[in-house]
């Protein structure tokens, strides 16, 4: 048989050569001389007549451009009257204007909101937003500069069309889970360099200009890492001789808890038990009506109602920002420096603290004419401080408190603040949880990014040469130290308080993680008009090295006092130090054709480390086209003249990405005996065990990720209406399975591993819409977007059922992923009479644990007994992001005002109640209000005779999470939530130009902001907010934030 | 422009210095020893051995109903366990689950019994690894011959104990003596082993102890590695194992297959016996062990210290050690710790059945319950509630921790509340919790700080917590510290009772009671 020779083997046998061979060419190119130039200037303006710097002046079909200064005035040289300027500034739409005769050319911009402006960024370059062929969208500085959330992903709720976002927990320093058509986590780049979400989350979000997101086969240009989807960043830039100036935003603001469940005072909580104990199936209670009596006065000693919510909780707990920067540049240097101080506390006492100080600084420079160079700074350091509480999660105590701690008890014996209350359960006994008794637990980061770079323009028109070599560090120190501490009980008879509890633990941690990242890329980019044809080509290589090294030392320390961890204290010492590399060639190239058909054809091979040498290297090509088709005679003729269509691009694509991500290890590849797996002492002596790794796993390689999208790009009324549509569906085949068909025994010893036989797929797509107009003075923007995706299995190797019940219950194959199964709840038991005459076992005791209000479960198979065999599918995922997400934005302005208020929301996604959500006094705690307020119960609840009052819980039990009512998954417990939120509002003034002068600033405005501010949902019973997760509903949640702040440019 | 050359060279040599990219891609990893590195490296090979120790199976109950199939295992780190049968409670929230379960099914790998697949002891992967050290070790050519011994012969002694684990549950089981790998042709059977009788597994495990013991250290200090002594106790509980199937097996005959592979035939019985009898005579006649008496005048204590302690213990054969500061402690005093003087906020979790207790006999060698009713109806008083549980075997106190004795210095606060001369009931819901026993009187104590209190975890529900391997030392309760007490996989004494039951079955009662 024939050898066919396929692509990644022509680069592979063309690999050495090439990297070399490309820049060579180079050398033999020469300059070429420059004509005689006729000078313009002119001043640039906006609608309203203020100057605007910093804008791009540029001669069309040239690489020479300039900006316009502080006072928005600019200086060109062109080399004839035919000559045409183009005028671009982020934000507003770009204008030419040929020359003729004129020596200054006066331009008054007028304000773009259709977000980008007139270039985009993708893969290793910018595009012209028209010549875009990908689905691929983006946000703006403009967009982002309204939410003040800590983390950038925070800030892109409802933002981008296909960007889904679930934000489950709040506290300060949070990140909002974001998904990419919900493909899984996404890969981000960052100024070029590939990142993680932790760097894209901590940088400033006053130091972005741009986020694009790569949503289809666009993305495959990053290879191996790419099948998730991309988020490409780019940070501010000075802009060449736009003058200097320096912008201050400034807010601050007050965090309150957006929601939280609430719990019942000590005089229900007394009711609920007596309640409670009066409808187990031995009623009895201790509890008597006298005493409920003193309960509800709450006026003896012993009989006070404790709230531990409005203990724990402190109301507008505050969160400042400040941003300076200085940005600007004259002919030959740009600059943007910036620093950014972030402090926000919690709503959890003012002790559990982050805060952050990130610094950008990215100056260009052109050092001779045809080299340019450039550096990016990115640093910052990151600090979480709290007290150190025992458990795994510092911030679990204080939440947890609100649902265990009773309000019978008190933090303190004897309301004396001298001595913490021993309450059996002190961990949750919040009057500990401060630094002075329990200890410490800080978390800094320290990162530092730099990228250095140089573009060489060669003499050969629109052939550019860029190199970039990025050197990342970033260092982790984490110190904790729990400290021992009293508590106490009161003795009143002898007015004594005796330590009859507390922590006896001293737990002193210290965790170092330190991250060298080295990336090096060389890029070789062409671009030529020839006529009606315009091709563009990109190369790319790209090493990227990472090593990683994480260290924790575990110690029990002799005291309290001191900080240093001494060797004799110590037990643990965990070492790790791993490596990872990888090696891309990228190659791209884009054909157009009168600005009318476009075609983009690009393949990235990439190496990575992590595979056997031979299975190393995939290739990943994508292939996209467009056709504008309101560029068609024939199709405007059909129009007509009088069409408000103004534009219609369609747009294809299909790629092949990859993912190494396929859930083994580095090393599977590689037989012998993993070092350090075990403990185990042996005559008095310490041995760390080794353990055989297991039968190599040759099998398995990358699995290919095959996205299709279909969409289309739409203007109407002259661009007055615009927006676009995509479908989607990306096939995932090569997933990790096993195979059936050949039974292995299983005294084998080990299981066969996993191949790349199952497949899947994601499908979807969205829509967007954005509408602007002016009427008179007002301003105004009105935007929309949707967004659908979902997960379906397809197949996976050879299935095998025991029964059709099997099948049904466990099968997924070609049905939608992540369905919750569970129990049908047909309503409530009204009687007594009904629970005794009901055929159905519901309790699988005979119904004799049953009262009115206990739910009663559909027998789905008629047998007569609710088990197993009843369930069905109730429901969607409860932690994933939703599928359907959308967002809606509005803007107003008029004069100095400016309004605005972007909305999102998100459906198709499932809320499970359980735990404390569920049962009511789970753990012997706390009584959920709702489960107190509305629910069945008897009149008299002393008297087991007296009438039922049904209400919508069933009847309470104590602490009884075996119940029917509560040991089951059911429609009662889980809710497919929808949402919607006002996610920011800003209204905002401009302070007049003529007071502004007087003062000599250039801009000032102060603005009033809010996020979170309220939210329309079908969970606002339960009281929790609807993007949480956790099934107890203990979740820190989202902070409801109101800020003042300003902006001042200098 | 010679400028820009110069720059262009400058970025030429940048991309190229690193251009190979195979070096670039080749990492090597951190944390794996290859073969060629691992099996000429005594000290390696030893990490090697000490991880196949590690997995030595504790497997008392293996009921798998269990999430987490590690959870599965009665040992000193796995309390929860004890609460499977009735001889405790578990005393913590989401652990109750425990109680009332009857039904423990033993299942081959791949059976489907309602509620889930549950699998027997069945641990290929662990023999595997014990075929693959022994092939890998006889390979290596640098070790001394003595030392090459000795691994090989712990490495088998592992692999017995293994298989005699499986006969245990399912009888005879294939007999896997050497490394597998399927070959991806398609066709498996090569792989496929049957079932061996019960008996030859047996069989197998006495006759490796008779190889092993060759090359075993017959020295009686090493308490954590195979010993002569260990490869005896364990032929002699195998053939005791075994010799009782075989006897009486008969009386359900309907437990057994026509090929033997589940059943052993009467006729073997005396044979086992004999062996077990013998192995255990010739460990005994070693003189290598004893039974500890270090605190005879006190026969609770002298339990007590029995499991506790690890300095020179002449009756630990065989035990399962951990070492503060070193990651390897174990948790058993940490969970059942009483509360009262719990150095964290826990404890108290294993409570002892009323059952358990009163199973241990009276000093005149009957059975009683606990005395609490009066002849004429009303309470027998006791002034110390110690005093009810007076005259037992004196192992019983060293079993459990009986309401008002001490633990770490501290008496214990059990009790449930006060009854009324009305017959009225006053306790409390919490620890220590205080009540008024009379209207408008003071508050007082109506419950113990350790419990019982119901459906309160860490309280001593049952009114006991229990003792044995509980660590007196300070720092045992602490989650940052715990415990370094041992866990006893054989002992002595188990040694002398199964010589006397086998002579006892042997017809030879003399010789029982002379053990």
């Amino acid at each position: 048989m024939k050898k066919r020779l396929r692509i990644p083997d022509i680069i592979r046998v063309a690999r050495p050569c090439l990297h070399i061979a490309v820049w060579l060419i180079f050398f033999a190119l020469s300059a070429h001389a420059a004509p005689t130039d006729i000078t313009i200037t002119g001043k640039v303006t906006d609608e309203q007549g203020a100057a605007l710097p910093g804008v791009t002046v540029s001669v069309k079909g040239t690489s020479k451009g300039t900006s316009t200064n502080g006072n928005g005035v600019y200086s060109i040289a062109v080399a004839d009257k035919n000559a045409v300027l183009v005028f671009s500034f982020v934000g507003y739409v770009k204008q030419e204007i040929t020359i003729g005769d004129q020596k200054e050319v006066n331009v008054k911009l007028l304000t773009d909101s259709k977000g980008l402006g007139e270039v985009i960024v993708v893969g290793y370059g910018t595009q012209k937003k028209e010549s875009v062929t990908g689905a691929i969208s983006g946000v703006t500085s403009k967009d982002l500069e309204r939410v003040h959330a800590s983390t950038v992903s925070a800030t892109l709720a409802g933002k981008i069309p296909g960007v889904s976002f679930r934000m489950p927990d709040g506290r300060p320093g949070a990140s909002a889970n974001i998904q990419i058509r919900n493909f899984g986590n996404a890969l981000y780049v960052i100024d070029g360099i590939q990142k993680d979400a932790g760097q894209f989350n901590n940088i400033s979000p006053n130091d972005i200009e741009s986020i694009t997101v790569l949503k289809d086969a666009s993305a495959a240009i990053y290879g191996v890492r790419a099948a998730n989807g991309v988020v490409v960043v780019t940070t501010k830039r000075g802009k060449p001789g736009s003058g200097n100036a320096i912008n201050v935003d400034a807010y601050t603001g007050w965090q309150n808890w957006s929601r939280f469940p609430k719990t019942v005072n000590a005089y229900e909580w007394m009711l609920g038990k007596a309640d409670a104990e009066m409808n187990a199936e031995d009623p009895r209670t201790d509890i008597t009506k006298a005493e409920l009596e003193k309960w509800k006065a709450g006026t003896e000693k012993g009989y006070q109602s404790f709230d531990w919510y409005d203990f724990i909780i402190k109301k507008n707990a505050p969160q400042h920002s400040i941003n300076v920067n200085a940005t600007g540049g004259s002919e030959n240097i740009n600059y943007y420096l910036s620093v950014t101080r972030l402090d926000q506390k919690s709503v959890l006492g003012r002790e559990f603290d982050f805060n952050r100080t990130n610094i950008q600084s990215n100056v260009d420079a052109k050092v001779a004419k045809r080299l340019k160079v450039g550096v990016q700074i990115n640093g910052r350091i990151e600090e979480r401080d709290n007290p150190g509480v025992p458990g795994g999660d510092d911030y679990w105590a204080p939440r947890f408190a609100l649902f265990r701690n009773r309000p019978t008890e008190r933090p303190y014996a004897n309301d004396n603040p001298l001595y913490p209350n021993d309450i059996g359960h002190n961990t949750e006994n919040w009057a500990v949880q401060t630094k002075a008794i329990s200890g410490y637990w800080t978390e800094d980061w320290r990162v530092l990014q730099t990228n250095f770079n140089g573009t060489y323009e060669t003499p050969v028109k629109g052939l550019t040469l860029k190199g970039m070599y990025s050197y990342y560090y970033a260092d982790k120190l984490m110190n904790g130290h729990e400290y021992t501490y009293d508590t106490y009980t009161y003795h009143p008879e002898n007015d004594t308080y005796v330590r009859t509890g507390g922590s006896s633990n001293p737990w002193r941690e210290r965790g170092t993680h330190k991250v060298l990242e080295n990336v090096l890329q060389g890029q070789i980019n062409y671009n030529n008009t020839f006529g009606r044809h315009t091709i563009g080509g990109t190369f790319v290589s790209e090493r990227i090295k990472r090593r990683e090294l994480d260290v924790w030392v575990h110690a029990v320390p002799k005291s309290n006092v001191l900080p240093l961890i001494q060797f004799s204290d110590m037990d643990t010492y965990n070492d790790a130090d791993w490596t990872e590399a990888r090696v891309g060639y990228i190659g791209r190239f884009n054909y157009s054709f009168s600005d009318k058909y476009f075609l983009e054809v690009a393949g990235r091979y990439d190496g990575s480390w992590k595979f056997a040498p031979d299975k190393r290297w995939g290739f990943f090509p994508s292939v996209s086209a467009g056709w504008r088709l309101t560029e068609e005679p024939f199709f405007k003729r059909w129009l007509g003249s009088n069409s408000i269509l103004t534009e219609l691009k369609l747009r294809g694509s299909y790629g092949e990405l990859g993912d190494d991500d396929i859930g083994i290890g580095a090393y599977d590849y590689l037989p012998g005996y993993t070092y350090g797996t075990s403990t185990v002492i042996l005559d008095g002596t310490v041995i760390r065990g080794s353990r055989d790794k297991g039968v190599p796993n040759n099998r398995l390689s990358w699995f290919v990720s095959k996205i299709a999208d279909i969409g289309l790009d739409y203007q109407l009324w002259n661009g007055k209406v615009y927006g676009s549509l995509d479908f989607f569906n990306r096939k995932r085949s090569g997933l990790r399975g096993r195979k059936y068909d050949v039974l292995v025994p299983s005294e084998i010893g080990y299981g066969l591993p996993d191949e790349n036989v199952n497949s899947d797929a994601q499908k979807g797509g969205e829509f967007s819409a954005a509408y602007t107009t002016q009427v008179g003075k007002v301003n105004f923007v009105v935007g929309g977007n949707v967004s659908y995706s979902r997960s379906r299995f397809l197949e996976s190797y050879k299935p095998i059922w025991g029964n059709s019940l099997d099948h049904y219950r466990n099968s997924i194959e070609d049905r939608w992923n992540n369905i919750y199964w569970g129990y049908e709840a047909i309503g409530q038991f009204q009687s007594q009479e009904e629970i005794n005459k009901y055929p159905v076992n519901v309790d699988g005791k005979g119904n004799k644990t049953l009262l009115p209000g206990d739910i009663i479960y559909k027998d789905m198979n008629g047998d007569n007994v609710i088990d197993d065999q009843d369930q069905r599918p109730i429901g969607y995922q409860t932690t994933g992001n939703p599928t359907v997400n959308f967002g809606f934005n509005l803007g107003v302005r008029w004069n100095g005002f400016d309004f605005a208020a972007d909305f999102s929301g998100g459906s198709m996604y499932s809320y499970n109640q359980n735990w404390e959500m569920r049962w009511p006094f789970q753990n012997g705690g706390n009584l959920l209000k709702q489960f107190y307020d509305d629910r069945w119960h008897r009149e008299d609840p002393f008297d087991v005779n007296s009438k039922w009052i049904p209400g919508k819980n069933p009847p309470l039990r104590f602490n009884k999470g075996d119940h029917s009512n509560y040991n089951k998954p059911s429609t009662f417990w889980l809710h497919n939530v929808h949402y919607v939120r006002l996610r920011t509002m800003e209204l905002g003034y401009a302070i007049p130009q003529q007071i502004l002068d007087k003062v000599r600033f250039k801009k000032a405005r102060i603005y009033i902001n809010t996020y979170n501010l309220f939210s329309l949902d079908n969970v606002k019973d339960l009281g929790i907010e609807p993007e949480i997760a956790d099934e107890n509903g203990l979740q820190y949640p989202q902070n409801k934030l109101v800020n003042i702040g300003v902006n001042l440019t200098f | 422009m010679k400028k820009s050359l110069l720059y262009i060279c400058l970025v030429i040599l940048a991309c190229s210095a690193g251009c190979n990219d195979k070096d670039f891609l080749n990492v090597a990893p951190t944390n794996v020893l290859q073969n060629d590195q691992l099996w000429n490296d005594e000290g390696l090979i030893l990490s090697v051995l000490a991880d196949l120790y590690d997995r030595y199976p504790d497997r008392q109950t293996d009921v798998n109903n269990s999430p987490i199939p590690s959870m599965v295992v009665q040992t000193i780190d796995n309390w929860g366990e004890f609460a499977r049968f009735d001889e405790a409670f578990a005393s913590e929230n989401g652990q109750y689950w425990r109680h009332g379960a009857s039904d423990y099914p033993y299942v081959f790998p791949g059976m489907i019994v309602k509620g889930g697949a549950e699998v027997t002891y069945w641990d290929y992967a662990y023999i595997r690894e014990l075929n693959i050290f022994i092939a890998k070790c006889g390979t290596s050519v640098k070790l001394k011959q003595e030392v090459k011994d000795r691994f090989i012969a712990e490495a088998r002694y592992l692999r017995a104990v293994v298989y005699f684990e499986e006969v245990k549950r399912v009888g005879g089981v294939p007999l896997v003596l050497q490394p597998m790998e399927y070959d991806y042709k398609g066709d498996a059977a090569y792989l496929q082993h049957a079932r061996a009788k019960e008996s030859e597994i047996y069989d197998f495990v006495i006759s490796e102890m008779d190889t092993v013991k060759k090359y075993l250290p017959s020295s009686p200090i090493s308490k954590t590695r195979a010993t002569v002594g260990l490869a005896l106790a364990t032929k002699a509980r195998a053939a005791l194992y075994a010799g009782s199937i075989a006897k009486h097996g008969v009386t359900t005959p309907q437990v057994s297959l026509p090929g033997g592979e589940v059943g052993i035939p009467l006729a073997k019985a005396n044979e086992y016996y004999t062996i077990a009898l013998n192995a255990a005579k010739e460990l005994i006649s070693s003189g290598s062990y004893s039974l500890y008496k270090k605190n005879a005048d006190n026969l609770t204590q002298n339990f007590i210290s029995l499991f506790i302690d690890k300095g020179a213990n002449p009756e630990v054969i065989f035990a399962k050690d951990f070492k503060l500061q070193s990651g390897r402690v174990q948790p058993w005093t940490l969970w059942s710790q009483p509360r009262s003087n719990a150095e964290e906020q826990q404890g108290g979790r294993l409570n002892p059945s009323l059952n358990l207790v009163q199973s241990f006999e009276l000093l005149d060698n009957t059975f009683a319950p606990l005395n609490i009713n009066a002849a004429g109806g009303g309470y027998v008083y006791y002034s110390d509630p110690l005093d009810l549980f007076a005259n037992r075997d004196p192992r019983l106190a060293a079993t459990v921790m009986l309401p008002g004795s001490d633990f770490k210095d501290k008496k214990l606060d059990i009790w449930a509340g006060y009854i009324r001369k009305n017959g009225d009931i006053v306790t409390g819901d919490n620890f220590g919790a205080k009540a008024k026993l009379e209207p408008g009187g003071p508050d007082v104590q109506v419950v113990g700080y350790d419990g019982p209190v119901n459906n309160l975890e860490f309280s001593a529900q049952s009114g006991f917590i229990v003792r044995k391997y509980m660590d007196p030392t300070v720092g045992s309760g602490r989650i940052g510290t715990q415990s370094e007490v041992w866990w006893i996989r054989y002992r002595y004494a188990e040694v002398l009772l199964n010589a006397a039951e086998a002579a006892f079955e042997l017809a030879q009662p003399d010789v029982a009671a002379v053990i």
